[in-house]
């Protein structure tokens, strides 16, 4: 069934020095409890960029306020310079923004296939193609293309991880948002997954990966920032994986200056 | 007393519920919404079929389909889609509400004695006629445009994109927004469908017996209502197949209860299902050890 095509914005190339993702004093709260105070960060073409911190910092409602699927307090959200706020979440979904949410949330009756299909959604509708990558879901996740009949429900909870993240990329997104992908997962799993977030990056997929690894996360992304309490309270390089002291002290320093 | 003719009129009727069932469960299955004013629109359609009857059959029934959609795509524009993600007690009352207020409109535009929608009374003719045994051309239409209907929204449930994008809502609605499937436009789909169904299920019912009241969709509304929920309210099969068990059961007791009993026919209806429920809460068609799981 054909979609109907709303009139699309004219596709304006965007000057280099506007940032895929800039989130900028966002803040949001539920029921009147702050959970993201005045939280600010970029995220540029082609980057990836981890989001780490404890349970309860505020990591996972950062990417959903990104989907406009947080009550938003204050802030902006900007893609390529395009305000997101208000905007509903299928019509950012549609914008290019995937979202591969905690949990993973494929459809367990449907098939691999049918959830592959809804993939491609966002892609067929008025969004269009926001990929400038060359992905073959295929070739990057075989278990996907050998059990594409079978009930998504059947697969083991490391194959549904791959079918979420390859379904994500079927929209084609400009950004794809990855909220922990590895939890719930065995540690040999879970390096496959890592794997599967090394061969998308490497074919320039921008990346907003949300993490509690914090090692493994800072050692993958182009720069990552510690969340905790619902605010950014440092920002780690690659070279900085090995230095457990920082990580440590971004992560607990506040508590600890509490004299726990 | 003839079983068999008994039987045959019982499973004509419980075609028709098993349509009001589905029109049902798709607006369940897809918002979690249970739809009182389903009824309504079956008796829109009702009295489009009263107040076009001059007009040649084709076109009367091609208005009351146009009524019925039309009537369920601003039920939900209207009164539903604001409180999409209000308390499921909230949503429930505002479909009494449009329920009832439709009432009224109906009692005040045509009266409460009701009227007559007789352009398929032809239908009441035998079809087939052998011993004792007649089957009437309104059981085949019944049989054939309820079987029509039902295989006609599964292939569109599981053939089409729309379709699939109606399952992925009704699986996980949040999940489906996320992958860019429009909420608006699954639901408005799920609607005009009850319509179509709603329109079939007055076309039908007036055939058999033409009056129409304000309270004609009503009745086998609560009635379609218990059967699904009996059935099992969340598979659409389930639920159909517990429609057609209600609307095969009511008729079988109003033909077989003798006059005097036949009051307590709505009573005795409602004791099975409470024991049913008491029995099975997840629905007697439902398979063994499902809790709430795929919904179309």
């Amino acid at each position: 069934m054909a979609e109907p095509t709303a009139p699309a914005p004219p596709p304006t190339p965007p000057p280099a020095a506007t940032p895929m993702l800039a989130v900028e004093r966002l803040a949001v709260s539920f029921a009147g409890v702050p959970a993201v105070r005045e939280v600010s960060f970029e995220v540029g073409r082609g980057e990836v960029v981890g989001l780490i911190g404890p349970n309860g910092a505020g990591k996972s409602t950062t990417l959903l306020s990104i989907m406009g699927a947080a009550p938003l307090v204050g802030g902006e959200i900007r893609v390529e310079g395009e305000s997101l706020r208000g905007r509903r979440t299928e019509d950012i979904a549609r914008a290019g923004i995937a979202l591969v949410p905690e949990g993973r949330h494929i459809f367990p009756k449907l098939t691999v296939e049918e959830n592959l299909e809804l993939g491609a959604t966002s892609a067929r509708g008025n969004g269009g193609d926001h990929l400038d990558a060359e992905i073959d879901v295929r070739e990057l996740f075989p278990v996907v293309a050998e059990f594409r009949h079978r009930q998504a429900g059947a697969l083991s909870g490391g194959q549904q991880q791959q079918l979420a993240i390859a379904r994500a990329l079927l929209a084609r997104p400009r950004l794809l948002l990855l909220d922990e992908p590895s939890l719930g997962l065995a540690p040999s799993v879970v390096e496959d997954v890592w794997a599967t977030l090394r061969a998308i990056r490497a074919r320039g997929v921008t990346i907003l990966l949300v993490e509690q690894r914090a090692q493994i996360t800072v050692q993958l992304a182009d720069r990552s920032y510690v969340m905790t309490n619902g605010e950014i309270r440092a920002q780690l390089a690659p070279d900085e994986a090995e230095d457990m002291e920082k990580i440590t002290t971004a992560y607990f320093g506040a508590s600890a200056e509490g004299g726990r | 007393m003839n079983w068999l003719q008994t039987l045959v009129d019982a499973i004509g009727l419980g075609s028709v519920y098993a349509l009001v069932a589905i029109g049902l469960a798709l607006i369940f299955g897809v918002m979690r919404l249970v739809n009182f004013a389903h009824g309504e629109l079956i008796t829109a359609a009702g009295y489009t079929l009263v107040v076009a009857h001059a007009l040649p059959v084709p076109f009367a029934i091609a208005l009351a389909v146009i009524v019925a959609v039309v009537l369920a795509w601003l039920m939900e524009r209207v009164a539903f889609r604001r409180l999409r993600d209000a308390q499921p007690a909230t949503t429930l009352v505002a479909t009494f509400a449009v329920a009832f207020a439709l009432e009224a409109v109906w009692l005040i535009a045509f009266g409460a004695r009701g009227e007559s929608a007789d352009l398929l009374s032809n239908l009441n003719k035998p079809a087939i006629q052998s011993g004792d045994v007649t089957i009437r051309w309104v059981t085949i239409a019944m049989l054939g445009v309820g079987g029509l209907l039902l295989g006609g929204t599964t292939l569109l449930l599981n053939r089409t994109r729309i379709g699939l994008q109606m399952r992925a809502a009704a699986a996980d609605f949040r999940a489906a927004r996320l992958l860019g499937v429009r909420a608006d436009r699954v639901i408005s789909v799920a609607f005009v469908i009850s319509g179509v169904l709603a329109a079939a299920v007055a076309v039908l019912l007036t055939a058999q017996q033409p009056l129409v009241t304000p309270t004609f969709g009503l009745e086998i509304t609560i009635l379609a209502l218990v059967g699904i929920v009996v059935g099992g309210m969340d598979r659409l099969t389930t639920a159909t197949m517990g429609g057609f068990a209600i609307g095969f059961l009511n008729s079988l007791f109003g033909n077989v209860l003798p006059d005097d009993l036949r009051v307590y026919l709505p009573s005795a209806v409602f004791l099975v299902v409470i024991i049913v429920l008491l029995v099975r809460p997840v629905g007697i068609f439902a398979p063994r050890g499902s809790g709430a799981a795929e919904r179309l």
